[in-house]
């Protein structure tokens, strides 16, 4: 049996030895092609020896390294499906691209697993109405430009995201929360709040809030070179190529035990499977459930996962028959096996819906009985609805959700309900989901399959799909859901000061939801991510937030 | 023929003219919206419309292009709306990469196709000649897509022989050229074999053996470089798909071009970016067929005269 490890090393020398001749043979070549252009018949010499040097060159000129030096033993190189949109942490929405600028910034406060921790904020007091917020800084803390983490840049970081005139991407979560706010002194901030808001803390501790150098706003530096307090500091971003980040030596919490992070991306999720088996990421993830199962067999590798909340569902028009009745709405839902799509799509990597949250969302109140297959209830709403000998419904899918579509369109046959799959590129989707009502008419588009992903807390995945003012256009209410009571318990939520009366609320908001069923309920998604062994430390944050600042490689 | 490239040449801008023009307008024809990708699905009506005024999107389209056009003019393209750096930077960083790639996988198809044909056609319904013809049909039939994916699995993860993926040795070229040069080579090979075999059967040839020229040279000073012409001229119009290749290649590799620059711009509905990249692709599609019909002038006298 041939013996593959000493091939790759030979092979590996090979090439290093390779790289080194050819680097020679470019100088040696350069040379020639210089003494070559000083002769008879310039013209067309010099015309040849131009066009080989720039062949040569070309082919060599990668001989080059980037500099990244992301290899070692206390370097890790993570792979993601998606390159980060930018390095200013208020201007995107995305998970990986807060995945990736997360070691280099930090909040106020952080929130794992329900609590919320001090981070760069040491204390905080709330007033008795709810609406004035106090924190107390961390001393001694600084930017990785050298600058003091203090008030004013409290100040700068949120005065940039309620500005009237912002246009970052994050400032639609956070101008309609925050008043004003303001430095007491240099180790103290107020915030003053637009309403009382429970989820404070926890908008506080998402990507987004991270305090960001004042120098680097001024400087407008900060979306290309990302400047903030966390324990790794930018190097270098190669847009759709590669970020590098290294140990911040000046960090004022624990020694990270990585020197440096290295950040790849690639769309093609069977290529992060394939650089994890070949070693060239350390981490990959979010990875597809199809190669959960072979890689949970890998020795070399280690798959962590849990439960996430990527959710998926059907948002059904409302407003237009059928589904303007009840019934006909309740009867997709019962016609739909969730366990199935979770088994045949997710390789079991997910958990069937049974409440308009996610696992991962306080206040869920899992209903299964109510959220659950049962095909006779189905055909049975349907005849008393009118639709005996079946219906059509029209859905618009993006591209990538096609298989779940798939599996709904056989389930759902059974109960005669004919779906037909309107399969869109992502930016054709997005405009015809957030089509208003008659523009979905006339395109005769009866719902909209689609996922969403807010994070852990409830009022930003309630409120957005089912409160009637956020009816498409104007927000992600697909299927212009209008219910006065749902309306209600909602702002009563947001409001309440007693963790019991919220829990009261969003039970009843949740009940009435499924009751009312606007939405087909399907799935969510766990986080999946795959480790090379010898790697520790990594973690899924609740929101799908990779977080590696403290991994460690043995 | 000077006056022939400079009238091409001259007719350059004006082409770009009418091209950026239909690109304009056809990117912001796509449904989907730059400001929505921005903001995220949870984004309110009201933080879309704002974004759209600050990249001037708000703004009718024929103004949107006069304003485009007066800063292109002094070579300003635009910023980027994903990524917020000029897309003259962007075009800068990634374009040598394509160019690195698309010519080494011409390189590789011309090495392999043209002596592989003009062997085919040396001897028609020989061994070799039924060989090579069924791998060059292979070769445009394959699925670059799949092709690439295996050759990932086989030589970067089994046998570890190359880089998975990504740029920064000649090493990591290797497999994104030899997969993005298997179209052009099938194509390649079959336009010799027939091109020789056409000249093969002219008199000329045949008072070139009868004089008694030996096999070799009928076949490549004779017949050869009389069947190039057309050669040249697929190559030549062949090469300006290499973006569209690349668009592929690229993207299964993260091989950083314009390829991948283009995908990602079209996701992100980037139309600065996109713009610039179809830009690029028009300048260079025009000057490589202007450099195929300079190289056929060159190697046939009688279209040099005409």
């Amino acid at each position: 049996m041939m013996d593959f490890g000493r091939l790759t090393h030979l092979a590996s020398q090979t090439w290093t030895s390779t790289c080194g001749h050819l680097r020679n043979l470019r100088k040696t070549f350069l040379g020639f092609a210089a003494a070559q252009a000083g002769k008879a018949s310039p013209w067309r010499s010099a015309l040849r020896a131009g066009s080989g040097a720039v062949l040569l060159g070309l082919a060599l000129g990668g001989c080059q390294d980037w500099g990244d030096g992301a290899e070692g033993p206390d370097a890790l190189t993570v792979m993601l499906t998606e390159a980060p949109r930018g390095m200013d942490p208020a201007n995107h929405t995305a998970t990986l691209t807060g995945t990736v600028l997360a070691p280099m910034y930090e909040g106020l406060v952080r929130t794992s697993g329900g609590a919320t921790e001090p981070l760069l904020a040491s204390g905080w007091t709330q007033s008795a109405d709810g609406l004035d917020w106090t924190f107390l800084l961390r001393p001694g803390v600084r930017f990785h430009d050298g600058a003091p983490m203090n008030a004013q840049a409290v100040v700068v970081t949120f005065q940039r995201l309620i500005d009237p005139a912002s246009a970052l991407a994050a400032a639609g979560k956070f101008r309609p929360v925050i008043a004003s706010v303001q430095a007491l002194d240099d180790r103290t901030v107020r915030f003053h709040l637009t309403r009382p808001y429970a989820d404070f803390l926890i908008l506080l501790g998402a990507n987004q809030a991270a305090i960001v150098s004042p120098r680097a706003v001024r400087a407008g530096t900060i979306a290309t070179v990302a400047d903030g307090t966390g324990p790794f500091r930018f190097v270098a971003w190669r847009p759709n190529v590669s970020v590098t980040e290294a140990r911040n030596r000046d960090y004022w919490g624990a020694a990270p035990l990585l020197r440096s992070i290295r950040w790849l991306s690639s769309a093609e999720p069977s290529v992060l499977n394939m650089a994890l088996r070949n070693g060239l990421a350390d981490v990959a993830g979010p990875l597809s459930p199809v190669f959960a199962p072979r890689m949970a067999r890998d020795p070399a590798l280690r798959l962590i996962h849990q439960s996430g909340h990527a959710f998926f569902w059907v948002a059904l028009d409302t407003r237009l028959p059928p589904f303007d009745d009840a019934r006909v709405r309740q009867a997709l839902s019962y016609a739909t096996d969730r366990a199935g799509l979770v088994s045949a799509l997710l390789s079991g990597f997910g958990q069937p819906a049974a409440a308009p949250l996610a696992d991962a969302t306080p206040y869920v109140a899992r209903d299964p009985e109510h959220v659950g297959y049962d095909l006779a209830k189905a055909r049975q709403l349907l005849a008393a609805s009118g639709h005996a000998s079946g219906l059509h419904i029209a859905v618009a899918v993006q591209d990538s959700d096609e298989a779940p579509a798939e599996a709904l369109q056989a389930m759902w046959a059974k109960a005669g309900v004919d779906l037909e799959i309107r399969r869109l590129e992502g930016g054709v989707y997005a405009a015809a989901a957030f089509a208003g009502p008659k523009d979905k008419a006339r395109q005769g588009l009866g719902g909209v399959l689609a996922s969403w992903s807010s994070g852990v807390v409830p009022e930003l995945q309630l409120r957005p799909l089912f409160a009637s003012v956020n009816a498409a256009p104007a927000g992600a209410n697909l299927g212009f859901f209008a219910d006065a009571e749902v309306d209600r318990m909602l702002d009563e939520a947001e409001a309440a000061r007693s963790d019991d009366e919220r829990a009261r609320l969003y039970h009843a908001v949740q009940a009435r939801i499924i009751d009312e069923a606007p939405d087909v309920l399907l799935f969510t998604r766990d986080d999946l991510v795959g480790l090379r062994r010898g790697v520790s430390g990594v973690t899924i944050a609740p929101d799908g937030v990779i977080l590696v600042a403290r991994a460690a490689k043995a | 023929m000077t006056g022939y490239a400079l009238r091409k040449l001259l007719a350059l801008p004006v082409m770009l003219l009418a091209v950026s023009a239909m690109i304009f307008v056809c990117v912001r024809l796509l449904p989907g919206d730059p400001a929505r990708m921005i903001a995220g699905p949870e984004a309110s009506a009201e933080a879309v419309a704002r974004i759209h005024h600050q990249l001037g999107l708000d703004q009718p389209v024929g103004r949107q292009y006069v304003a485009f056009l007066s800063k292109a003019a002094s070579g300003d393209l635009g910023t980027s709306i994903a990524t917020r750096r000029p897309v003259a930077q962007e075009l800068a960083e990634h374009a040598p990469y394509t160019l690195a790639l698309g010519l080494a996988a011409y390189a590789l198809a011309v090495l392999i196709a043209l002596p592989g044909g003009v062997l085919a056609a040396a001897a028609p319904g020989g061994a070799w000649d039924r060989l090579f013809s069924g791998v060059s049909i292979l070769c445009v039939s394959i699925a670059s897509f799949w092709f690439g994916l295996m050759a990932m699995e086989l030589f970067a993860v089994r046998l570890r022989w190359l880089p998975l993926m990504g740029a920064g040795s000649p090493a990591h070229l290797i497999l994104p050229a030899v997969t993005l040069a298997l179209a052009p080579i099938g194509l390649i090979a079959r336009m010799t074999r027939a091109s020789m075999l056409e000249v093969l059967a002219q008199d000329y040839i045949r008072t070139a053996r009868a004089k008694g020229v030996g096999r070799v040279a009928v076949l490549l000073r004779h017949a050869l470089r009389n069947a190039l012409t057309p050669i040249v001229t697929i190559v030549g119009l062949n090469l300006g798909a290499v973006i569209g290749g690349a668009v592929v290649t690229e993207t299964v590799f993260s091989w950083p071009g314009l390829g991948q620059l283009l995908v990602s711009a079209v996701r992100d509905r980037d139309y600065p970016v996109v713009q610039g990249v179809a830009l690029v692709a028009v300048v260079s599609v025009v000057l490589l067929n202007l450099t195929a019909e300079l190289a056929i002038a060159a190697l046939n006298p009688r279209i040099r005269a005409a």
